[in-house]
């Protein structure tokens, strides 16, 4: 499960909060089980207790009665009232039960007959069994194996439970039984409530076998309900949970009658009412919990702002080092992780800036395609053989351009000339190699391989020549006399790479077409044009319109090559142009098959058709000077006939 | 066989003595040996002899008396012909108060000291219970008989003399005997006769309450 949290402050919150407030929850259950637990245990303790004190207090006053009436009934003039009439008896126990005053009734019962004779109760009773018989004859048995004879127990007579002790009349014979009576009722309850906290209550079985309760201490109508919720079982050791109107009492019942059944005392507590105190308490944990949980929100919050503040501040130092703000750096005045975080962020926001300086540099000083290729790399001497188009350019009318000038200014206006030149072929995707002196050389297609190479170098060549215009008006303005400049272009397979030594290398190209685009660059003076290509570059480049120049072999090159002027893109070519260059290709072909006299005659039918004025002739727009050049050469030949004639022009300077 | 005859003469003296001899041997002795079921000799206990030949014989009146010595009824049981009268010398130093409700007698002596003056008369047979109303472990029985034909059993045996033989209806009476195991014996006697009986007796009954059962109240 991955939960991703926009802000550090809500994952800490979260991370932090959540235990605690699963812990919290888990105290708050605990205490209220604890609680629960307890209430339970202390209730269940007070009804047990309850439940003994009652069974005491009952059989203390079955024993308090039964010492009175033994007394009592001892007493010689009512054992001689025995003897007489019914009527007088019933007197003479009357008389008793006032003395008792813990009894409700006495009656007598014969000892032959078994009887009842007189019950204070009943008074007309006479004769009849009585129901406490069973009693009596727990008492003779008793009797019989030499014991007291007494018997007591829980009966209900007339719908209402009665705890009834059976005494011997002795005279000194046995000859009767006395039977004291006290009724478990309400007066009963009433006062045992005094010692025991709980609310106790009284059933019995009446004759239909239902419960009744003979007295309660449960208010209003939850003795009915309690009659009707009981089910009678007796010892109960689960302390089930009953409800009256609604409220959970814990319950306790007791049977109190020697069948173990038909008479039971029931203790009950309300649970909601012990649980009370401890509701108040479990409310302030609540409270307490809830607000420690609030309080605690704040310094979450701080800390967190502590840690993300810092941490915001970095990301914008980042982001403005990756959009090439070098000098960003980050201030943050702690002196713990995050604060050494941030210096050391500085430190290599500073590294970075330097290198950067470096590469810029780098660039600077060789080009920055040579500056990434160097970078690039592992720095290693040896390169690779490639198809690259070589350029190479010269100034003519330097030296007269710098006469009477200081070193500071030369180089000003060297500079001046370099940057024009260079602005142009960078914008051409060419690489400036090196400055020799005021000379250039600059690679198309390495170190970045392009694969219209030689159409880039053509087209700066081109570019070049308005530049040149526009920057000799410029020295013009200053009183500088203008330049020419002449450029050689050649395509050819060369070894390009690092030459040099270890500690001190150069990137640069080496090869035959280094050479020849070098010696290209020298015919351009000689064939009066500023820019000469080879015929591989013009080839390589069909979008240009050349003017072939001648099939010259050069210095240091034993193959010859034919030559070529580009003049314009063959798509701005006006159709005069097109027309010139076509007649002289003709010419051409007729001069270098020898045929003197025809290619004379065609010489003369361009000259003719040229109609621009060669003195204000401009790079491109034709070379006039071509055509006188040929004029001489063609004189030359016409006068004294080579021998062998191969065509070829052979060029033994530089 | 003339001078024979005086020497019969001379045994007649000797022969009437001997039928003397014979009827007054048709008297003979019971005697009852009691034991309980413990083995133990009888005490308390009453042998009496109610028809013989199921004729009741009259009693003649004696004079009986029965002794408080330190709080106790001596004897424990007195039996008697009814008629006689008992007198209850109270030979203790404290005074008595002794009482019966029983039908056969129903009497009071209130507190006393020695002799009473007149002894009482107990002309009904049954059995008279006697208390003392202020000691309440004081017990004492007097079995009024219609029979002179009676022996009070000591140390487990009792003799009655002088008994015509014949069918006797033999009873025996204990304070503690059960009446269901009341003994009832037809003895068809000729000559003395010793009975032996054992008698399933009730254990004694307590007069005080017994300690409060289950311990002390608190």
């Amino acid at each position: 499960m991955a939960l991703q949290f926009q802000r550090f402050q809500s994952r800490l919150l979260a991370f932090l909060l959540l235990p605690l407030l699963g812990v919290l929850a888990a105290v708050y259950v605990a205490v209220d089980n604890a609680n629960t637990a307890n209430a339970y245990a202390l209730i269940t303790r007070d009804l047990e207790i309850g439940i003994a004190n009652f069974n005491a207090a009952i059989e203390d006053r079955n024993d308090n009665l039964a010492i009175a009436g033994d007394a009592l009934s001892s007493d010689f003039a009512f054992r001689q009232a025995w003897n007489t009439d019914r009527l007088t008896l019933l007197s003479a126990m009357e008389n008793l039960l006032d003395r008792l005053v813990t009894a409700d009734f006495i009656a007598m019962v014969d000892a032959d007959s078994q009887l009842l004779l007189a019950d204070t109760r009943r008074p007309e009773l006479n004769g009849v069994m009585p129901e406490w018989l069973p009693l009596i004859q727990q008492a003779e048995a008793l009797d019989r194996q030499g014991e007291y004879p007494e018997a007591a127990d829980l009966i209900v007579l007339d719908d209402l439970p009665y705890h009834l002790t059976v005494l011997p009349l002795l005279t000194p014979d046995l000859v009767g039984w006395v039977v004291l009576g006290f009724e478990i009722g309400t007066v009963f309850t009433e006062e045992f409530k005094q010692s025991v906290s709980a609310d106790i209550s009284v059933l019995f079985q009446d004759q239909g076998a239902r419960w009744q309760v003979s007295g309660s201490t449960l208010p209003a109508s939850l003795p009915a309900a309690l009659a009707a919720a009981f089910t009678g079982a007796a010892s109960d050791t689960q302390y089930p949970l009953m409800q009256l109107d609604g409220a959970d009492y814990l319950t306790l019942a007791s049977a109190i009658s020697a069948d173990g059944n038909s008479v039971q005392v029931v203790l009950q507590r309300s649970l909601a009412a012990q649980l009370q105190p401890f509701e108040a308490l479990q409310q302030r944990l609540f409270t307490i919990f809830a607000m420690g949980l609030i309080l605690l929100m704040a310094p979450l919050m701080l800390v967190s702002r502590n840690i993300t503040r810092p941490l915001q501040l970095l990301t914008g130092g980042a982001r403005r080092i990756s959009a090439g703000d070098y000098a960003a750096s980050v201030e943050i005045p702690h002196r713990d992780e995050v604060g050494q975080l941030a210096t050391a962020f500085n430190t290599m926001a500073k590294g970075l800036a330097e290198k950067e300086k470096v590469r810029e540099l780098l660039g600077k000083v060789v080009s920055p395609e040579i500056a990434n290729e160097l970078l690039s790399k592992q720095l290693e001497l040896g390169g690779e053989e490639r198809e690259v188009t070589v350029m190479f350019t010269d100034v003519r009318g330097f030296t007269a351009l710098c006469e009477g000038r200081s070193p500071q200014q030369i180089l000003a206006l060297l500079n001046e000339y370099f940057s024009a030149l260079t602005a142009v072929l960078e914008q051409h995707g060419g690489v400036v190699d090196k400055y020799i002196g005021d000379a250039v050389m600059a690679l198309f297609g390495a170190p970045v391989v392009y694969s219209d190479a030689p159409k880039r170098a053509v087209s700066a060549a081109l570019a070049v020549q308005p530049v040149l215009v526009a920057l000799n008006q410029s020295f013009m303005q200053r009183g500088l006399k203008p330049i020419a400049m002449g450029i050689g272009i050649n395509t050819d397979r060369v070894v390009v790479g690092n030459m040099g030594s270890q500690s001190h290398l150069n990137y640069t190209a080496i090869g035959d077409g280094v050479n020849l685009a070098s010696r290209l660059e020298g015919l351009t003076k000689r064939y009066s044009c500023c820019v000469i290509v080879s015929e591989s570059t013009a080839l390589a480049a069909p979008e240009f319109l050349y003017l072939p120049l001648d099939l010259v072999r050069v210095k240091g090159k034993q193959e010859p090559v034919r030559i070529l002027q580009p003049l314009v893109e063959r798509a701005h070519a006006s159709a005069a142009l097109l027309q010139l260059v076509a007649q002289f290709e003709a010419f051409l072909t007729l001069w270098q098959k020898g045929l003197f006299e025809q290619a004379n005659d065609a010489l003369k039918a361009i000259i003719m058709t040229d109609r621009l004025a060669p003195e204000t002739e401009a790079c491109g727009e034709f070379n006039y000077q071509l055509l006188k050049l040929y004029q001489l050469r063609l004189t030359q030949l016409l006068t004294s006939p080579p021998p062998a004639w191969d065509g070829i022009f052979t060029h033994n300077e530089k | 066989m003339v001078p024979a005859l005086p020497r019969l003469l001379r045994l007649l003296p000797a022969l009437s003595l001997l039928w003397l001899y014979a009827t007054a041997a048709s008297s003979a002795t019971l005697t009852m040996r009691l034991t309980d079921q413990d083995g133990n000799a009888v005490e308390d206990a009453v042998l009496y002899i109610t028809t013989i030949d199921g004729k009741q014989a009259a009693p003649a009146p004696m004079q009986a008396s029965v002794d408080q010595v330190d709080e106790r009824f001596v004897p424990h049981v007195r039996a008697i012909r009814s008629g006689s009268s008992v007198s209850f010398p109270n030979s203790d130093h404290i005074r008595h108060h002794v009482y019966s409700f029983s039908e056969a007698g129903t009497f009071e002596l209130p507190l006393y000291i020695g002799i009473p003056a007149e002894p009482l008369v107990f002309d009904k047979a049954g059995l008279v219970t006697l208390g003392c109303n202020i000691h309440d472990h004081m017990l004492g029985y007097v079995l009024v008989l219609d029979t002179p034909y009676f022996a009070e059993v000591a140390a487990g045996s009792a003799t009655i003399s002088d008994l015509p033989t014949g069918k006797w209806a033999v009873e025996v009476w204990h304070p503690r005997l059960a009446q269901e195991t009341a003994l009832h014996l037809t003895v068809d006697a000729t000559a003395d006769t010793t009975l032996q009986q054992q008698l399933e007796l009730r254990p004694e009954r307590m007069v005080r309450r017994a300690p409060r059962r289950g311990g002390s109240r608190y």
